[in-house]
C-alpha cells in the first residue's frame, strides 16, 4: 500500500480531531475515509482540485471475518469528541457536531436493499451499500499532522463513482458525481485504473452504465476496457 | 491522458456558468451548487427531525438541591425542576437515579445545541435557495 506524507495541515477542526482519534484506535487499519472529504487528500497528494464539499463525513468499514482483536466502542469515542449520536427514521446511526454528520458504510453483497448493519467490533451501525469494496480494496495511506488516514486510490474512487452515479435518483447528485469524475479523470494512472477495472466483476448492465458515464465526461471507455458504441459489451479478452 | 483533458474541457463546460445566465445568482445558474445546497437542506431537515425525536425522549428541566436540617444533621434532596404548561413541577429524584439523570440532562443540552445549529443552517440554506429576479452586482450580458 502506498504511503504518502505531508507536513501541511489538510483538515480543519473538528474533522482533524476526529480523524486523529479514529487513527489512534487503529480504525484506519481496515477501514477508510470516503465521500467528498477525500478530496483534500487528493488535492495534496495527487493534484486533484475539487473544492465543493458536503457536510457529511463518510467512512467505509471493511468487515473482516473472524477478526475480534479490535472491539473498540467507536460510539463512545466519537461522542467524547463532542459529536451527538442520533438515529434517522430508517435506523441509520449518525453523529452530529456543528452541522457536520458522520456516517458509516459497509459493502453490500447482492442487489437487494438491506437494513443497517450492526458492526460489533466497533459498536456502531453502518449502512450497507453496493460496490464499496472497490474502494476498500485499493487504498492508500496518508500521513498528515502526525497521524495516518486511509483513503481509496483516485482510480478506485473514480470507478466507484462512475458505477454509482448512473444509479442516482436525483439528477443534482448525478451531476455532482460527474463533475468530480471529470476533475479526477485527467490525473488517473492508466495502469492502476486497468488494475482496478480488472479486479471487479460487474454485470453487462453495470458496465453499460459506466460506458454512458464515460461518454458524459468525454472519457474514452476503452481505457476501462469497454468498447465505445456497442451496447455495453466488454472488450475482447475481459 | 494529456489529450483527454483537452477533450474534456468541451463537455465539462456544461456544468459551469454561461454568459447568458449572468442575471442569475450562483445558486440558480450552477446546477451542481444548487443541487448540493438542496441536498444539504434535505440532510439538515432529516437530522433536525431525528435529533428532535431523540430530544423528546430525554428529561427536561434542571436539577435543584434542597437542604434540610434534621437533628443537627444536614440532608440534601435533589429535585428535577421543570415547567409543565403554567405550573412548575419539582420532582424528587432518588440518589440512585441521580447519575443517570445528570447524564441525560447533559445529553439534552448537547442535543439542544445541535437543534439550534441545524435551525440556523436551515434558515440560511432556505435564504440561499430562494430564487431572486435579479441580484446585486449582476450585469447585463453585452
Amino acid at each position: 500500500m502506498e504511503l504518502k506524507r505531508t507536513s501541511n495541515i489538510i483538515f480543519a477542526q473538528p474533522i482533524s480531531g476526529l480523524l486523529e482519534t479514529l487513527s489512534s484506535v487503529g480504525f484506519f487499519e481496515d477501514s477508510m475515509l470516503i465521500g467528498s472529504w477525500v478530496m483534500p487528500l487528493y488535492q495534496e497528494f495527487f493534484g486533484i482540485s475539487y473544492t465543493l464539499r458536503t457536510m457529511d463525513i463518510d467512512f467505509a468499514i471493511h468487515l473482516l471475518k473472524g477478526k475480534k482483536s479490535h472491539r473498540i466502542d467507536l460510539e463512545e469515542l466519537i461522542v467524547s469528541r463532542g459529536f451527538t449520536p442520533f438515529f434517522t427514521q430508517l435506523g441509520i446511526q449518525k453523529f452530529s457536531r456543528e452541522g457536520f454528520t458522520i456516517e458509516f458504510i459497509v459493502h453490500r453483497r447482492g442487489g437487494r436493499d438491506e437494513d443497517p448493519v450492526f458492526v460489533r467490533d466497533w459498536n456502531i451501525t453502518a449502512i450497507p451499500l453496493p460496490f464499496v469494496s472497490i474502494m476498500t480494496d485499493f487504498p492508500f495511506m496518508a500521513e498528515c499532522e502526525g497521524y495516518q488516514i486511509k483513503a481509496p486510490l483516485p482510480e478506485a474512487f473514480f470507478l466507484h463513482k462512475m458505477i454509482t452515479l448512473a444509479r442516482r435518483v436525483e439528477a443534482s447528485k448525478r451531476l455532482k458525481d460527474l463533475e468530480q469524475c471529470a476533475v479526477i479523470a485527467p490525473r488517473l494512472e492508466r495502469k492502476r485504473l486497468e488494475e482496478v477495472c480488472h479486479s471487479v466483476r460487474l454485470s453487462a448492465k453495470t458496465w453499460n452504465a459506466v460506458r454512458l458515464s464515460c461518454e458524459a465526461i468525454n472519457f474514452p471507455p476503452q481505457i476501462l476496457g469497454l468498447e465505445e458504441h456497442r451496447g455495453g459489451k466488454r472488450a475482447k479478452g475481459r | 491522458m494529456a489529450n483527454l483533458s483537452k477533450k474534456k474541457k468541451v463537455k465539462v463546460a456544461i456544468f459551469h456558468h454561461k454568459r447568458y445566465n449572468n442575471d442569475m445568482n450562483v445558486v440558480e445558474k450552477d446546477a451542481v451548487v444548487s443541487g448540493m445546497l438542496k441536498d444539504e437542506l434535505k440532510r439538515c431537515e432529516e437530522a433536525l427531525g431525528a435529533i428532535r425525536k431523540a430530544l423528546s425522549a430525554l428529561p427536561k428541566g434542571s436539577l435543584s438541591i434542597r437542604a434540610k436540617l434534621y437533628k443537627n444533621k444536614k440532608y440534601e434532596y435533589y429535585y428535577l425542576k421543570y415547567r409543565e404548561g403554567q405550573r412548575i413541577v419539582n420532582q424528587h429524584i432518588a440518589s440512585d437515579n441521580l447519575g443517570e439523570l445528570k447524564k441525560k440532562l447533559a445529553l439534552r443540552k448537547q442535543y439542544e445545541q445541535e437543534v439550534k445549529a441545524y435551525e440556523q443552517r436551515i434558515v440560511y440554506l432556505k435564504r440561499l435557495l430562494k430564487t431572486k429576479g435579479r441580484t446585486r452586482g449582476a450585469q447585463k450580458d453585452k
